[in-house]
């Protein structure tokens, strides 16, 4: 059976732009809260920010060097190119029907009201003039572009606003860079029940004469320029990772331009202008109906007061009565110990990290992190730790992409406060979420453990799905502790006892996991695959389902982002069904569940089935053996499973459906099944 | 504290290596194990040096090794190397260098050293089922080989031949044949033909392999380790020798997935285990899955029950004395009286010489060769011990405790340590003293039975007022002895500022 077909997969640029329409899916919702729904309108944007900075420059990459190789799909680069342009035109256009016909009117029916320069009363025009002289003005510079100077340099992602002016007969244009020191979206002072607002671009137009005086101003268009973003670090030549990244992050703003975002408005002009000068094609070009970059609507979002019921209702995390009571010392020598974020507090986690940074009986405290909030409290522990004089390793992953700066100076923190700072490894980005943390006591050394699907970040943690595990097995703290060393020395791993470690055994124990349930099925056994994800696009592993399911393997996936694979396909896929959810809350746990003729084998990680994650990252999966927590995870996967308000389901097709709402949001029900476990 | 925590690193020719451990009740519980490649012997087998890129790789390998000990509270951590360090002419500025940028001591063993920690390791594993064997130890740098009859070891043997090292050699000829499994095979047979000639055989012996090499064979042939130790039927090794020996290095890495570093030496090295099980005529061979840091590790946690291991190992090292004397032709019954003497001699006056049991142990090994000269000629026969010794291999000995025993047995007879004898001018200053006092001791031993007739069957030595009174039974006369020991006992007069007396008591 042939399953490398092009038709039996879809391509993977345009499986996240599904993902992303799902995602603007949540601000057409009605029944989402007004502010949460223009919260999603701003990720959709923000997401599309990094799809052009990573994957369409990427694309434009492999184009520009002849790169003619269909994907699995069967589309060539420019093909792919070409579709996305097609499809994020759309997108867009949707997205903003969306904010200007659904959610302006309707936040202006709450109170919450966009206003324009025209309809100030005189009293807010007077406050506004005063804010640009004060604010605004003193950090404006207008670049004035002519046969002496050159177009300037517009860098990577910020608003401008390009002028065509005229003196006598003469024609200029001149550009003025949007500050990004001011909030984009200003308050404006108004009467007691209204909250109404102003973007800055609307007053700098007005007062742009003051900026060029003795000139006539013909037009104006607000412009928005998007850059090729990718790192890429020559690894092998760099002595210093940390210093090759800082400058490499510096350069991130010099990249190609890959899109071009304008105002829709009457200049042709201006727009044949910017367009030929910064050497774009038509399908990169963006014309906008309204504001240029909502992804400042997530700012915004959070600006009304006493808007509550514009909101979702509040949720707290749950910490549960044995956390509260006891050390985690006890509690996991007690026994293993699961946390399902965001239902479960993080606390768990941070109360690990800061009793063993206090306790005089810990020695040391290894930690693996990629992505941490700002001034976290992870980042504190530690240094505490170090300061309490544990020894404290921490690897510090520098390449969490668009993260970098931020990881280099809290990096720098650690390094200053004495823990041992180790950069990641040289090709690999090291994603594993792992901490263990080496006890001395009576009987003897005792490790403990924390693994996760999810960051060390206590802001995520109470937005992103994620499962925190919490175990003192010795098997396991033997294998994480030579993962460890691995990672931050220059040692081999040695065979595992229970994790299993990418890039050397995750590939190897999906095809054997996969292998198996076909042989059960075969033999009439029972055969079953349930898997949880982000993404699923590794052809290798594709393959293996299809023919899984041939072999009559039912295989249930809920897929969060995107899938390469067409379930419901008659002879290829016919026992395979997709689900996605989106929701309030970003799907982000990793569940691989196998059937294993009977005694259910549970992974949990921080692996999606991607290739990068398979062949170029450090990803630890960790089985659950305790069985009160399989059993956990089975109800979790199963109330995930039957959801349907929050659900789409893929078809063979590709396309993605909602089925009919019963009422049965996952994160109501798991909110509610997670207290006090 | 109820428990202890050691470390231990070895420094070999392919890898580095860390094992951190815990002693629970009275078992070892491994805590980490770290293995990181370095192929340092390719530089020293190729360029007799070590390279600057290897140490400064040695150094970062090192300190991440001490980073994680000290996660454990360790401070201390043994060091040791072996053949790579051990043959690297500029071992010196090397050893200097990793304890500027470590601040770790390396020890380097030699090579009769590395073995004996390894066999030590494995007859305490053991536990005395073993009583004759052949006994093999492949480290990538050189073979040993220990003949074990009667549960102790009577002779030993380091060939320069390790797995690395003869893929290295050979290399240059792999090209040129099909049959490249034949050259290694009669390279390897060239020394082991010798033994040949030594030894005899049967069926009864064991064979017993050990090395990362047979470990790495036992996981390709999938060979079930139960407690350190596995068994492979002669039939079925020949097998799997038969189906790799004229594969190249290229086919077995595809075939075992294997990097090409150990698929290189793959093929010398199971050639090397052939010939081995062949020459010990066993039909199985025993594997012992066995690593110089579990030895050095073992010896920190449990001192005591160590030095019971290694009381009963010196048996071995005395065993394979006597049986190197016997190549020689000794008489027996001298060496035998000469020993007891001795022996009793040290023990009455332990506490003016105020040596070790180990320096004990060099007398009597003293004691066994001090006549091995007469082998060559019976004219200055000391002199010719003294260079018999010195070449000798003896388990558990380094060369300075070897050039000890040769020294002694130099200056048994006729001739007493000068500062003008090379020989003993170039041992250390505490080494000269020790010479002279062990010397001092044979002297009178060997005096005691100058007549090769043994006429005493027994002697006592009693130390009391600055004066040590031996006295024996005679049954006849002993006048040659009585002579010898008035002349011999002046300088022992001399070395421990004591007088000698022998006070012989006539049975008839």
């Amino acid at each position: 059976m042939d399953f490398t077909k092009p038709s039996y997969y879809t391509n993977r640029e345009l499986s996240w732009l599904d993902f992303n329409s799902r995602v603007l899916g949540e601000a057409l919702d009605e029944s989402v809260p007004l502010l949460e729904r223009t919260k999603f309108i701003s990720i959709v944007s923000s997401n599309l920010d990094e799809f052009f900075m990573v994957r369409i420059a990427g694309l434009k990459e492999q184009m520009h060097a002849g790169f003619t190789r269909p994907d699995p799909s069967g589309l060539t680069p420019s093909q792919q190119l070409k579709s996305a342009s097609v499809r994020i035109h759309e997108m867009v256009s949707s997205q903003y029907r969306c904010f200007n016909r659904a959610l302006l009117p309707a936040l202006h029916d709450k109170g919450i009201t966009f206003t324009s320069y025209e309809k100030l009363t005189e009293r807010q025009t007077e406050y506004i003039n005063d804010y640009f002289d004060d604010i605004i003005f003193p950090v404006l510079t207008p670049m004035a572009i002519d046969a002496g100077r050159p177009f300037p340099f517009i860098a990577n992602k910020t608003v401008n606003i390009a002028f065509r002016l005229q003196k006598e007969t003469n024609e200029h244009y001149a550009i003025v860079r949007i500050p990004s020191v001011i909030p984009r979206i200003i308050r404006v002072p108004a009467g007691l029940n209204d909250e109404s607002y102003l973007f800055i671009e609307d007053i700098i137009t007005q007062n742009a004469s003051r900026l060029f005086h003795g000139y006539e101003i013909v037009s104006s268009t607000g412009f928005r320029v998007t850059r090729d973003a990718d790192l890429s670090i020559d690894e092998d030549d760099a002595v210093d990772l940390l210093s090759e990244i800082e400058q490499q992050v510096r350069q991130r703003q010099w990249g190609l331009p890959v899109r071009l975002e304008l105002e829709r408005g009457q200049d042709i002009k201006t727009r044949t202008f910017l367009t030929s000068t910064l050497g774009l094609q038509q399908d990169d070009i963006y014309l906008i109906d309204g504001y240029i970059d909502m992804s400042c609507l997530l700012d915004f979002s959070a600006m009304p007061s006493g808007f509550q019921d514009l909101t979702y209702p509040e949720n707290p995390p749950a910490v549960s009565a044995e956390v509260s009571s006891k050390s985690m010392f006890d509690l996991m020598k007690e026994k293993d110990y699961l946390v399902h974020h965001p239902y479960q507090s993080f606390e768990a986690v941070m109360k690990f990290l800061d009793e063993a940074a206090d306790d005089p009986d810990v020695l040391a405290i290894k930690q693996a992190l990629y992505r941490v909030s700002g001034n976290s409290p992870v980042v504190q522990a530690l240094i505490r730790a170090a300061q309490n004089g544990k020894q404290v390793t921490v690897l510090v992953e520098l390449k969490a992409r668009f993260d970098e700066e931020n990881n280099i100076s809290w990096a720098r923190m650690l390094e200053h406060a004495g823990c041992h700072v180790v950069y990641g490894k040289v090709g690999l980005k090291i994603h594993s979420k792992i901490l263990l943390v080496i006890r001395r006591e009576k009987s003897g050394i005792k490790r403990y453990i924390h693994m996760g699907t999810g960051n060390y970040n206590d802001k995520t943690a109470r937005l992103y799905t994620d499962f925190g595990f919490f175990t003192s097995r010795e098997s396991f703290a033997v294998d994480l502790s030579s993962l460890f060393n691995t990672l931050t020395g220059y040692t081999i791993i040695p065979e595992m006892k229970k994790l299993i470690i990418a890039p050397d055994g995750l590939r190897t124990f999906f095809k054997k996991a996969i292998k198996n349930e076909i042989k059960n099925a075969q033999n009439g056994n029972p055969a079953r695959i349930v898997a949880k994800m982000n993404s699923l696009s590794d052809p290798g592993i594709i393959r293996l389902l299809y023919e899984a399911s041939c072999a009559g393997v039912e295989i249930h996936l809920i897929i969060r982002g995107i899938c390469c694979l067409k379930p419901g396909i008659k002879n290829v896929s016919s026992n395979i069904k997709v689900k996605s959810i989106v929701g309030r809350y970003l799907e982000h746990s990793r569940i691989f569940c196998f059937e294993n003729g009977g005694t259910t084998m549970i992974y949990l990680g921080s692996a999606d089935m991607m290739t990068r994650n398979l062949d170029r990252r450090v990803e630890a999966l960790f089985p659950i053996e305790d069985e009160k927590i399989k059993e956990r995870i089975i109800d979790i996967l199963d109330i995930l499973w039957h959801e349907t308000d929050k659900s789409r389901w893929l078809k063979s097709d590709g396309r993605y459906t909602r089925p009919g709402k019963t009422g049965s949001e996952a994160h109501i029900q798991l909110h509610d099944f997670s207290q006090n476990r | 504290m109820a428990y202890k925590i050691a470390a231990a690193i070895d420094i070999g020719s392919s890898a580095v290596r860390m094992e951190i451990s815990e002693k629970r009740k009275s078992e070892v519980k491994c805590l980490e194990f770290l293995q990181s490649p370095l192929y340092l012997g390719h530089d020293t087998f190729t360029q007799k040096k070590i390279s600057f890129e290897k140490i400064e790789r040695l150094c970062a390998i090192l300190n991440s090794y001490i980073l994680t000990a000290n996660n454990y509270g360790v401070e201390h951590v043994e060091t040791v190397a072996t053949t790579a360090f051990r043959e690297a002419e500029n071992k010196e500025y090397v050893l200097d260098l990793v304890k500027l940028k470590t601040g770790i001591n390396i020890r380097i063993l030699e090579d009769p050293e590395e073995k004996t920690i390894i066999y030590r390791e494995m007859l305490r594993r053991d536990e005395g089922s073993w009583k004759n064997a052949v006994i093999s130890y492949v480290g990538t740098g050189s073979l040993g080989i220990a003949i074990m009859e009667k549960g102790l070891i009577r002779f030993t043997q380091n060939i320069r031949i390790g797995s690395l090292k003869l893929s290295e050699i050979l290399e240059p000829v792999e090209g040129y044949t099909k049959k490249f499994h034949m050259i290694i095979e009669q390279y390897i047979s060239t020394y082991i033909d010798v033994l040949k000639n030594l030894l005899t055989l049967d069926r009864k012996t064991n064979f017993v392999a050990s090395g990362k090499e047979i470990d790495l064979i036992a996981s390709l042939m999938d060979v079930e380790i139960v407690n350190n130790f596995f068994s492979i039927p002669k039939k079925a090794y020949q097998a799997f020798y038969d189906s790799i020996k004229t594969l190249t290095p290229m086919q077995i890495m595809d075939m075992f997935d294997l990097p090409q570093e150990r698929a290189e030496i793959l093929l010398p090295s199971a050639a090397l285990f052939k010939i081995l099980m062949d020459f010990s005529k066993s039909e199985v061979l025993i594997g012992c899955n066995i690593k110089m840091c579990d030895a050095l590790v073992y010896k920190e946690l449990y001192p005591n029950k160590f030095d019971k291991v290694n009381s009963q190992f010196e048996k071995s090292i005395i065993n394979s004395a006597i049986f190197t004397a016997r190549r020689f032709k000794y008489d027996r019954q001298h060496i035998a009286a000469v020993f007891d003497y001795s022996t009793v001699l040290f023990d009455s006056i332990r506490e003016i010489h105020g040596l070790s049991e180990r320096e004990k142990l060099l007398l009597q090994l003293a004691c066994i060769l001090h006549d091995c000269g007469k082998f060559v000629n019976l004219k200055e026969h000391y002199e010719h011990s003294y260079d018999l010794i010195r070449r000798l291999s003896l388990p558990g000995l380094n060369t300075r405790e070897l050039h000890i025993i040769a020294n002694v047995s130099k200056y048994h007879s006729e001739l007493t340590p000068m500062p003008e004898h090379e020989n003993y001018a170039s041992l250390a200053a505490e080494d000269r003293v020790l010479v002279a006092k062990l010397s001092a001791i044979i002297r009178l031993g060997d005096a005691l039975d100058k007549s090769h007739l043994q006429k005493f069957r027994e002697i006592d030595a009693l130390y009391n007022n600055n004066e040590l009174i031996i006295t024996t039974k005679a049954g006849g006369e002993a006048t040659l002895e009585e002579w010898a020991f008035s002349q011999k006992s002046e300088f022992f007069n001399e070395v421990f500022g004591i007088k000698a007396k022998l006070v012989i008591e006539r049975t008839i």
